[in-house]
């Protein structure tokens, strides 16, 4: 859920829910949200205090939100569908708000797990602290009272980064990402993605460098080219060749040889299925995007020779 | 995401007002009464303290039972019931946010009335610092 959709449950940040209801509706909306802030703070405080500094009562209002957002999403609905906001309907839909964080929070637990399983065998020090800390994630997060919030440190860099998302949200589609680049970087042989990566950027252990990114740039490079992706290995001939063919693209053409390039080349790896596609199509296109920025020096540099 | 807007100060003011008129009944016992003048004033006072200490009243109670526990002190009587249960509301909120939450409501103000028939014998500046130093120290022995 990102923040667009958040703020469509919630509104403009005072209250009032965005578009679609009434005047009337705004105002139960709104009365029943304090009500139901009038239980969670009775429970978050254990029934031992009847106020509380606004900055809490915010919190635990943006968890409330989240959670009714969230149970929305899940459904394909928006509070719009609830119009005219009868009598429980904000209970209701943050009762089913929690329940949905709970199951989301299972499936998390099963996607730490697998990314866990499928991680490429790099000793990249952020990689796997990042592993750890959403490991202690699933310890820290406070699903009932502060489900919005994200108790760890994701510092792990993703090809493409999740946009702005809150709580469990966050943390499974980061997951889901995660695991979509540790299948691509299973489909090489782990020598020549840790020598790839080594040629790459040779403090790769220590920085924070996403592991999977050369890889695919390297894997794309040799498609365009026709040649053999699972060498890995970009040749100085190689690059001069690309840069010849790439050169001489229109735009257009330059487009549809990497739309094709991708093609083939999650078909070589057997990564089929939508999201794979899809993430990876992002990927190409940024690649697209660098490829044409660059001039000659750029574009070799974009592109790795393993030693040896 | 800005800042939630406080309890509606009509509803807030409702609830103080009921909650003080019915600890008149018991009140009275001890000499003590709170006009309707006086009891909105209160009202009035308790959502501008809200308000400077950032806080939010979402709970029902804290009144009734602040008035409860200090209604038989020697050190209330008619004439600065009033002014001492607006300070007193003040000195609550303004020790809660000191106690950073630690503290329960019954627990503070338990505290609030035994330091204010004791060693403060009624005075209210007292209390402030004699509360104060209180959880100061609570929180050295806390380490």
């Amino acid at each position: 859920m990102d923040e667009g959709e958040m703020m469509e449950a919630y509104g403009d940040g005072n209250g009032v829910p965005a578009l679609f209801l009434s005047d009337g509706d705004v105002q139960c909306y709104q009365n029943q949200l304090w009500e139901l802030l009038k239980e969670l703070t009775y429970g978050f405080t254990m029934g031992d205090s009847s106020s509380l500094p606004v900055e809490t009562a915010n919190e635990l209002v943006k968890s409330a939100v989240f959670c009714i957002g969230l149970y929305l999403k899940s459904r394909g609905e928006s509070l719009a569908h609830y119009a005219p906001i009868a009598p429980g309907t904000v209970a209701k839909l943050f009762s089913g708000g929690r329940q949905t964080v709970f199951d989301q929070i299972e499936r998390g637990k099963a996607q730490w797990q697998a990314a866990i399983d499928t991680a490429p065998p790099v000793d990249s020090i952020s990689y796997w602290d990042t592993l750890r800390e959403i490991g202690g994630f699933f310890r820290r997060y406070d699903a009932k009272y502060l489900a919005h919030e994200i108790p760890c440190a994701i510092d792990y860099p993703l090809c493409h980064a999740v946009p702005e998302r809150y709580g469990i949200a966050y943390v499974r589609e980061y997951l889901r990402r995660l695991q979509l680049e540790n299948a691509l970087c299973a489909r090489f042989s782990i020598d020549s993605v840790r020598q790839l990566l080594a040629c790459h950027w040779p403090t790769y252990r220590e920085d924070l460098i996403n592991i999977c990114e050369p890889v695919f740039i390297n894997a794309m490079g040799l498609c365009l080219i026709g040649k053999d992706v699972f060498s890995l290995s970009m040749t100085g001939t190689d690059k001069t060749d690309l840069f010849a063919r790439f050169g001489s693209w229109s735009a257009d053409a330059a487009k549809q040889h990497m739309q094709n390039a991708l093609h083939r080349l999650l078909d070589a790896l057997g990564l089929h299925g939508g999201c794979a596609h899809s993430y990876f199509a992002h990927s190409a296109n940024d690649l697209f995007v660098r490829m044409a920025s660059l001039g000659f020096d750029g574009f070799f540099n974009l592109f790795v020779t393993l030693d040896g | 995401m800005e800042g939630f807007s406080l309890a509606p100060l009509d509803a807030l003011r409702l609830q103080t007002v009921n909650e003080l008129r019915a600890c008149n009944d018991v009140t009275l016992g001890f000499g003590l009464y709170l006009s309707e003048r006086q009891m909105q004033n209160i009202a009035q006072r308790r959502w501008e303290t809200l308000i400077d200490m950032g806080r939010v009243e979402l709970g029902e109670g804290l009144l009734t039972m602040l008035v409860l526990s200090f209604c038989d002190s020697p050190f209330i009587d008619q004439n600065n019931y009033e002014d001492t249960l607006i300070a007193l509301v003040d000195l609550f909120y303004a020790f809660k946010a000191e106690s950073m939450e630690r503290l329960a409501d019954d627990e503070l103000i338990a505290f609030m009335k035994e330091r204010f028939d004791g060693v403060c014998q009624g005075s209210l500046t007292c209390l402030y610092d004699s509360v104060l130093w209180g959880l100061c120290h609570e929180d050295k022995d806390d380490g």
